[in-house]
């Protein structure tokens, strides 16, 4: 039945390409509407309709028009990283409000698990660091930076840094970027590196149209994360914290993808603020800005702080919501708030929650690990010059 | 000149010379009549050609929907939406040609969401009998027919 089918569809593709102006019966733009609503998987079966259908499936004006219809807060997805025994995997929940449960993505390279990172998401591309040497002390000095894109099982290896990990103590950090040029409407992903070592820091970018790594001049930056990935992306930026180790006042820094340089947040203090007890905070993606969700240990509610511009040009944290309260989370922390305003909690025995603050319950999510992070993730066909085909023996 | 009945309304005439008399905030949903409307260019009866009778009442009823339904809550109007739409494959492409033509942007959403809910699923060789119109579908058939035929009379 199979080969049956098979037979036909290899009659269809001689007609095709024997007659190549066949009519569609439908008009152009409205088979781009249609096929602008299906999802990825849909897309990628359908490349092989015809010639029209497939031009029209890689063309770079569909991808950008599909990734913003299907960037919506209720198709937003939110990948999980987390640590089983030795192992990190990555786990895709389609929809946190619906009852599906986690699909586990294995990534191209599914060998290497024990330090697997995930730098960040943006418009269906994730940016994955691979440490190839088992050695905890030679970890980071040899790794494999990727840019893969789980929809379509396409992936790149990017190329070599060029700045040296020096011997001696040294502290590395990658950030991942997006940056969309409205002059030439075409996107560049990049990732940036940067290598701190006695007390000199030096940060290198890579852009995926140029394909190379480029060092740019950073002035005056102190920077020594504890992170290997930033903190978080917001809008294609990423954000990092800076060390203050003077007072209790904690210091944000983004980069500019567009014009390559690092730009100072102001400082949030903290000790001034909640006395007398050991705070949890996270700097998140709430809803397109950068905010700092503050947890305290036995307090049902917690508070979230963006930068609000004033009107001298000046901008400051404030606080500018309290949530809660959660209910039947012990000690929690904040991970995430989804797109369509749900919060990921994590409890103090590391078990995952959804809290929906519009009714105030709270719902278990299956994962079962330690060191959990989340992230933001929209399905996308969007694809990087060199990008190759994942091999997928190792799926189920 | 023309009273205020006649000022609010407007007679639509279908391909096959069937009129429809319907309020001009109705008609005004499709952008193609609207401009005309705008223009001056539209005299008492507007002519809506290529579509035909059949497809135009259901058109008009679309738009009277939400043209009654803005107060309406948004998931009556949804659910509407969807219960329209689903109608056989010729009505459907009729109308998506009609919506297409007469700029109707809601209509057009709804069917082509439901189209698009419609081939999510389906295999390659469907979409291509789907999209690639009838004419190859009957190429197709004929030729396999011919063929059949064919081995038929050397055998």
């Amino acid at each position: 039945m199979a080969n049956q089918e098979r037979n036909t569809e290899a009659t269809d593709d001689a007609i095709m390409s024997s007659s190549s102006d066949y009519n569609l019966y439908l008009p152009m733009d409205i088979i781009f509407d249609i096929l602008n609503r299906l999802p990825v998987k849909s897309l990628l079966r359908f490349r092989c309709v015809c010639k029209t259908f497939r031009q029209l499936i890689s063309n770079p004006t569909f991808i950008s028009s599909h990734l913003l219809h299907h960037r919506t807060p209720i198709t937003t997805a939110t990948i999980f990283t987390f640590t089983h025994r030795t192992t990190t995997s990555l786990s895709l929940l389609q929809s946190p409000s619906s009852s599906q449960n986690p699909i586990n993505l294995v990534h191209p390279f599914s060998n290497h698990t024990r330090n697997l990172h995930l730098i960040g998401s943006i418009n269906g591309l994730l940016c994955l660091c691979l440490c190839l040497s088992n050695h905890p002390l030679h970890c980071h000095r040899r790794s494999l930076l990727l840019l893969w894109n789980p929809a379509t099982k396409l992936f790149k290896s990017l190329p070599s840094p060029t700045i040296q990990i020096p011997s001696g103590f040294f502290h590395l950090s990658y950030g991942f970027g997006f940056q969309f040029h409205s002059s030439t409407s075409s996107s560049d992903y990049k990732v940036i590196r940067i290598v701190s070592f006695n007390l000199q820091t030096r940060v290198e970018v890579y852009s995926g149209i140029s394909d190379c790594w480029r060092e740019i001049q950073v002035m005056d930056l102190r920077f020594y994360s504890h992170k290997l990935s930033c903190e978080v992306i917001v809008n294609g930026a990423p954000y990092w914290l800076l060390p203050n180790p003077s007072n209790h006042c904690i210091c944000f820094t983004w980069f500019d993808v567009q014009n390559e340089a690092f730009v100072m947040l102001p400082g949030l203090d903290f000790s001034r603020l909640y006395i007398g007890t050991s705070v949890h905070w996270k700097l998140m993606d709430w809803k397109d800005n950068a905010a700092v969700v503050v947890c305290c240990p036995g307090n049902p509610f917690f508070d979230v702080w963006m930068i609000e511009d004033h009107c001298g040009g000046e901008s400051n944290w404030c606080k500018k919501f309290v949530i809660g309260p959660v209910f039947g989370v012990e000690r929690f922390c904040v991970l995430q708030c989804t797109k369509n305003g749900e919060i990921i909690v994590a409890d103090a025995w590391e078990r995952i929650f959804l809290y929906n603050p519009r009714n105030g319950e709270t719902k278990d999510i299956p994962i079962h690990g330690v060191q959990f992070e989340a992230f933001h993730y929209v399905e996308s066909l969007v694809s990087i010059e060199g990008f190759r085909q994942q091999e997928l023996n190792n799926q189920h | 000149m023309s009273s205020s009945l006649e000022k609010n309304m407007l007679i639509l005439r279908s391909s096959d010379g069937e009129e429809f008399i319907v309020p001009e905030v109705v008609a005004v949903m499709s952008k193609a009549i609207k401009n005309m409307v705008e223009d001056e260019c539209a005299s008492n009866t507007i002519p809506v050609p290529n579509v035909d009778a059949n497809i135009l009442a259901m058109v008009i009823e679309f738009c009277k929907k939400h043209d009654e339904s803005e107060a309406e809550a948004a998931s009556d109007l949804k659910t509407f939406d969807s219960e329209f739409v689903n109608r056989g494959q010729e009505a459907l492409y009729d109308l998506i040609t009609a919506a297409n033509f007469r700029d109707v942007k809601e209509l057009l959403d709804a069917l082509c969401q439901n189209v698009a809910e419609m081939i999510k699923g389906k295999s390659v060789h469907h979409i291509r009998i789907q999209f690639l119109g009838y004419q190859l579908f009957e190429i197709l058939t004929s030729n396999f027919i011919w063929n059949i035929w064919c081995d038929r009379d050397f055998d």
